[in-house]
């Protein structure tokens, strides 16, 4: 049993930090919503800080190894999986998936979400401040190239494709705003959101 | 050969080929008349290639360029499969390559099988695009990309039926460039799914993703903003179709048309699949006369292409 256990445990660490996931995270839309003032749910203020701390390093790693962006993104990724691994297990999660509460960002307002990026910049020094805005400008870049070169079954599977794009970068920037404004700032700071039901979000 | 060695030889190939004199294949013709383009709404940034392409267009008219001769695409088709998933026979190969002939004759595009290899790996069957095993896939199996398309077949999920590379992307990462097709979508598929709806195996995805290939964007590129997809000749779309509602006014305010739910750049349903325009056949002369000039032997060696090149990049 323990065996088997240590294998799961082995196999969703190779899975959270595949490659080909990086770049995007829908669930990044649960982290913005529940680090709202009054999210559904809330982190514990140490798992909330554990997060912040694994993002800030990887963007400081990000000159001296590479610069990869694919790899600061997958290990951003990583951290934005490890926080929400513990409200998962919650059965309120579920029923928050299935509710009113779960929204996810359709379309990012490019200028909101660069006012975003220059407050959450101010905190990092030069060096993580061009990561942070390298990962998001190859996630952003990714996901324009697809839209415009790709043939999906219907714009609701096109919409949920880009939505993991956009909710990555939203739960990226949040995490590196001044403390104080990150209860302030919510998905709709970022652009327009539908239900995750509207939108066809399962899991 | 790694990554950096073949874009720095495939970077090489192609600077070699376009120092060369100008062949008969650039004839003098007259500019076409402008056309009023239909508006509304604040126009959006554009992005730079978009700009850049416009740029291609006009300095081509400007030059009078006109692409004569036949453009034959060699097609590597990879078939990636995993047990039986995936797995092509060759009478859906030729079907769609037979499609593709009817659809793009009037390009003067003519398309022939060169190659078929098949591929057993579920991390590439599975793939997703701009992931590693993409960039790991074609980075294997792809071949001579400027002079043939290499055609991969795969079931990349959340609801992708295929995706491709624009013609202006392959200077610069030539290992990523040509097609990648949902198996399912080719001619005569053999449904896994036989409980679903599945309206996209008639073979037009391929007819879609060559399309873009070729320098073709969606229909609904820019949803009402100016300059739309580029193309003069497709009314102004604000979102793509579903289905195929025929006959349905565009959302865009002052654009007259219906939408162009039967263009083959748009979403609809295969069935639903009949034309591409005359300027979106102009297009795609254009940029690959311009783009892939090694697939014609009249642009082979143009010293006008150059000149032209020189002068906008």
């Amino acid at each position: 049993m323990k065996t088997r256990l240590l294998l799961l445990a082995g196999l969703a660490l190779i899975l959270s930090a595949n490659p080909a996931l990086a770049f995007k995270n829908i669930e990044g839309s649960d982290i913005v919503t529940f680090a709202a003032k009054d999210g559904p749910m809330a982190f514990a203020p140490a798992q909330w800080q554990a997060y912040r701390d694994a993002v800030v390093a990887a963007l400081a790693a990000y000159a001296s190894e590479g610069p990869d962006p694919r790899a600061l993104a997958a290990r951003i990724v990583e951290a934005q999986r490890n926080l929400l691994a513990a409200l998962k297990a919650v059965p309120a999660y579920q029923a928050y998936l299935a509710g009113d509460d779960c929204r996810i960002l359709v379309k990012l307002d490019m200028s909101a979400v660069d006012t975003l990026i220059d407050e959450a910049a101010k905190s990092l020094s030069g060096d993580a401040a061009k990561a942070l805005r390298d990962v998001i400008k190859v996630s952003l870049t990714q996901i324009d190239n697809i839209e415009r070169s790709a043939r999906f079954r219907s714009l609701k599977d096109r919409t949920l494709f880009a939505a993991a794009y956009y909710n990555f970068v939203a739960a990226t920037v949040l995490v590196l705003l001044p403390p104080d404004r990150q209860g302030e700032v919510t998905l709709a700071s970022f652009g327009e959101t539908v239900s995750c039901k509207e939108a066809g979000r399962t899991a | 050969m790694n990554r950096r060695n073949f874009l720095m030889s495939s970077a090489c190939a192609c600077l070699a080929t376009a120092t060369a004199k100008i062949g008969s294949l650039l004839a003098q013709d007259a500019p076409p008349v402008p056309k009023i383009r239909y508006r509304c709404g604040t126009p959006l940034p554009t992005p730079s290639e978009q700009i850049q392409s416009r740029r291609v267009v006009a300095a081509l008219r400007a030059h009078r360029v006109v692409f004569r001769g036949t453009t034959t695409v060699p097609i590597r088709f990879h078939i990636i499969h995993e047990g039986d998933q995936g797995y092509l026979p060759d009478r859906q190969l030729k079907a769609q390559v037979e499609l593709l002939n009817r659809v793009y004759e009037p390009a003067s595009v003519v398309f022939e099988i060169v190659d078929v290899n098949l591929h057993e790996n579920s991390a590439w069957f599975r793939h997703e695009p701009g992931s590693e095993q993409e960039i790991e896939m074609k980075t294997e199996l792809g071949k001579e990309p400027t002079r043939s398309l290499n055609i991969y077949t795969a079931e990349p999920g959340n609801g992708l039926l295929g995706y491709a590379t624009f013609p202006w992307w392959l200077k610069d990462t030539p290992q990523l460039d040509g097609v990648v097709l949902h198996h399912a979508s080719l001619p005569e598929a053999s449904r896994p799914w036989v409980d679903q709806p599945w309206p996209f195996d008639l073979g037009m995805t391929a007819v879609h993703e060559i399309g873009h290939w070729c320098g073709l964007y969606h229909t609904f590129q820019n949803g009402c903003q100016p300059p739309g997809d580029d193309v003069d000749d497709t009314a102004f779309e604000a979102r793509p179709a579903a289905g195929c509602p025929l006959n349905q006014p565009s959302d865009c305010e002052g654009e007259t048309r219906f939408n162009p739910v039967q263009n083959y750049m748009d979403y609809s349903d295969d069935s639903c699949m009949k034309e591409f325009t005359p300027i979106q056949y102009q297009r795609i002369k254009d940029m690959l006369g311009y783009h892939r000039p090694e697939l014609n032997p009249l642009t082979r060696r143009s010293a006008l292409l150059e000149q032209i090149r020189k002068s906008i990049e």
